[in-house]
């Protein structure tokens, strides 16, 4: 780190999203930096660019910006991750004076690897990003070296030193709500919030845990708050909730369904909830549609017993079947989601899968290969269970002990039918 | 997977093989085809039906089309399919009309590989072309409309064109189906050599392949279609 004493620091968060989405995390970081008095003046632009986006080009509206960043700052993930790896190349080879820095669920957990491949990244964070990234900066700041803070390795000089992991942000109201009047959220549908953070599963293939089933959440009072202002944004029709599980308890429904519903009311409507479906009675359905959704995001993934033992998972098949009558019956559509090449399961268990949930008549089918991803228990714990994957993002299975890399392709062609077949609905 | 109720239209067959013999072409009544139609929507879902498909005679040559699918849109039946010859779809007029009227699931026949043997083996000068045409149309139509509508591209085998499966195969996967069917007119069954071939042009193109003598998968199909009779 170069020993500079700043008086002002320019920060650019650049977010590389799917079409018509824009970074969440950066907005949060945005907010974050911007809240946080101990720093100076500082300068945060967010530029999103669509994955589509030529990474080229995505370096020349980076080398536009006036003044030239200090710190070019990225949330990495597994379908991104070239993309930025390659912007990073080209901009370090054009301005090497820029610090560029990574967080996100691709390089967090890999730190060390993440520095060591790729030698233009100045520093990986690791975890939430809201509390140490502005630690950064106020090293940055001082002239310090920001090796130390927990959540921080870096690359010093080719030398790539590793950090403690950081601890969770114990209060979460403590981070800044990532909308303001500045920074309205998008009306379209894309915008999101969370109520809380963490998750009650370890599903083995998923680093939403995060090693941890402890929930953190926002109290009820910033929950209300953050619903007002995203639900009172001009033209605002639609928008989503993060959380892993929103009907986390029936109580937690109950309450979340009692801030939502008069807006509600209004003609706001909540879409791609994800919930536990097993979970789901007449009641949970009917606080559902009180709070305004619309659509709901849910398993199985698998039917296969072994398969589901493997990503410590279970699956009531009636309370499942029941969970998706009682959303249907309420008018909630059900995005049931299927991962095809889990430990254990063969052709078999992925044609069952398919025709227990076309049984099920959710509404919307999602299939989806497997991805073994950085943080995830299936990550370490591949060879044991014989899942041969690609190492190079997106990370997809290859293989496993139970599905040929052949039955693999077929099925995943076979289910990009199904889904098509399902959703031709009149 | 999923399970059509088959309604025919009519009998005579779409884009028949003329060295086949073809039968006579002739349309059932409108008023007969609704009754079956309405018969079976009451319980469709009961009899396991996800859908109906209307077969047996090129549609867009019946007179009464667009009764038949406004009354099944207005029904039960989640699904509404049609299997046709491809010409008419190479309006995008009539594409528009059948996937405003509620066809989300279109059964397109080709007998062969390319333009020659096609419109050679079924009589009709330029059937090929239009398929190909018709395709893009559904695509272009679905995506303006917004709705999702599915493009399966019928094998249609016999004795005369067995060996060109894999051609045909070949070239739905570029015309940009969904699925291909397999269907064997003739009876008897798609040689093995043969069949593995074409599945091996259509997996790796990102096309399902089922149907009639394909047996990957353990044999699974991404749907059937139940015939129930004029």
């Amino acid at each position: 780190m170069r020993a500079l004493e700043k008086e002002r620091i320019v920060v650019a968060l650049v977010g590389v999203s799917e079409p018509g989405y824009t970074s969440q995390a950066n907005a949060y970081l945005r907010e974050a930096l911007k809240s946080d008095s101990r720093l100076p003046e500082i300068w945060v632009t967010t530029l999103d660019f669509e994955i589509s986006f030529d990474p080229w080009w995505m370096v020349y509206r980076i080398l536009e910006l006036d003044p030239v960043p200090d710190f070019v700052c990225f949330s990495v993930y597994c379908w991104n991750a070239e993309a930025i790896f390659t912007v990073s190349r080209i901009l370090s080879s054009i301005n090497p004076v820029i610090s560029l820095v990574v967080g996100g669920p691709e390089v967090g957990p890999t730190p060390g690897e993440t520095l060591a491949r790729h030698g233009e990244i100045f520093a990986v964070v690791e975890g939430e990003g809201e509390r140490t990234l502005p630690e950064i900066m106020l090293s940055f700041a001082r002239g310090g070296d920001p090796f130390g803070i927990d959540g921080v390795s870096v690359n010093d000089n080719g030398r790539v030193k590793v950090g403690p992991p950081a601890k969770p942000i114990a209060d979460l109201d403590s981070v800044a709500s990532p909308y303001t009047d500045a920074h309205p959220p998008a009306t379209d549908g894309s915008a999101y919030l969370e109520s809380f953070r963490g998750c009650p599963h370890r599903c083995a293939y998923c680093f939403e845990a995060k090693g941890s089933t402890r929930i953190r959440s926002h109290s009820w009072k910033r929950i209300e708050r953050d619903v007002a202002r995203m639900a009172s944004t001009p033209g605002m029709t639609a928008f989503s909730f993060i959380d892993s599980v929103f009907n986390l308890t029936s109580d937690r429904l109950k309450k979340l369904a009692d801030i939502m519903e008069p807006w509600a009311k209004r003609g706001i409507r909540l879409h791609t909830i994800e919930v536990d479906i097993e979970a789901i009675d007449e009641s949970q359905a009917k606080d559902l549609k009180r709070a305004g959704v619309a659509s709901v995001e849910t398993g199985p993934q698998t039917t296969g017993c072994k398969a589901l033992r493997a990503c410590s998972r279970t699956l009531d098949k009636e309370k499942y079947l029941r969970g998706v009558a009682a959303c249907r019956k309420a008018g909630i559509t059900v995005e049931a989601d299927l991962i095809i090449g889990l430990p254990g399961d063969t052709v078999e268990d992925v044609l069952d899968s398919l025709r227990f949930v076309l049984s099920a008549d959710p509404g919307t089918l999602q299939i989806s290969t497997l991805r073994v991803l950085p943080g995830t228990p299936l990550w370490d714990e591949a060879d044991d269970l014989g899942v041969v994957f690609d190492h190079e993002t997106p990370h997809e299975v290859v293989a496993t002990e139970t599905l040929g890399f052949a039955e693999l392709r077929q099925l995943e062609v076979f289910g990009v039918a199904l889904q098509k077949l399902y959703r031709s609905k009149k | 997977m999923f399970r059509f109720a088959g309604i025919q239209l009519g009998s005579g067959g779409i884009a028949p093989c003329l060295n086949c013999g073809a039968a006579e072409k002739e349309p059932y009544s409108t008023a007969s085809v609704l009754a079956k139609s309405s018969h079976l929507s009451k319980d469709c879902s009961l009899q396991g039906f996800q859908g109906v498909m209307f077969d047996g005679f090129e549609p867009f040559e019946h007179r009464g089309l667009v009764e038949i699918i406004t009354e099944s849109a207005n029904s039960s039946f989640e699904r509404i399919g049609i299997q046709t010859d491809g010409g008419a779809l190479s309006s995008s007029d009539n594409t528009r009309g059948s996937i405003a009227a509620g066809v989300r699931v279109f059964e397109v026949v080709l007998t062969g590989g390319d333009a020659r043997s096609h419109d050679e083996r079924t009589g009709i000068h330029g059937l090929f072309d239009a398929v190909v045409l018709g395709v893009e149309n559904i695509t272009a139509v679905s995506l303006q409309l917004g709705v999702s509508a599915t493009v399966v591209g019928i094998a249609a085998v016999c004795s005369h064109n067995i060996t060109e499966l894999p051609l045909i195969v070949g070239a739905f996967c570029r015309i940009g189906v969904d699925a291909i069917r397999v269907e064997i007119r003739s009876g008897g069954q798609v040689p093995q050599a043969l069949a593995k071939q074409a599945y091996e042009i259509a997996t790796p193109a990102g096309v399902a392949l089922f149907g009639d003598g394909m047996t990957r998968l353990n044999g699974v199909r991404l749907y059937s279609v139940v015939e129930v009779g004029a």
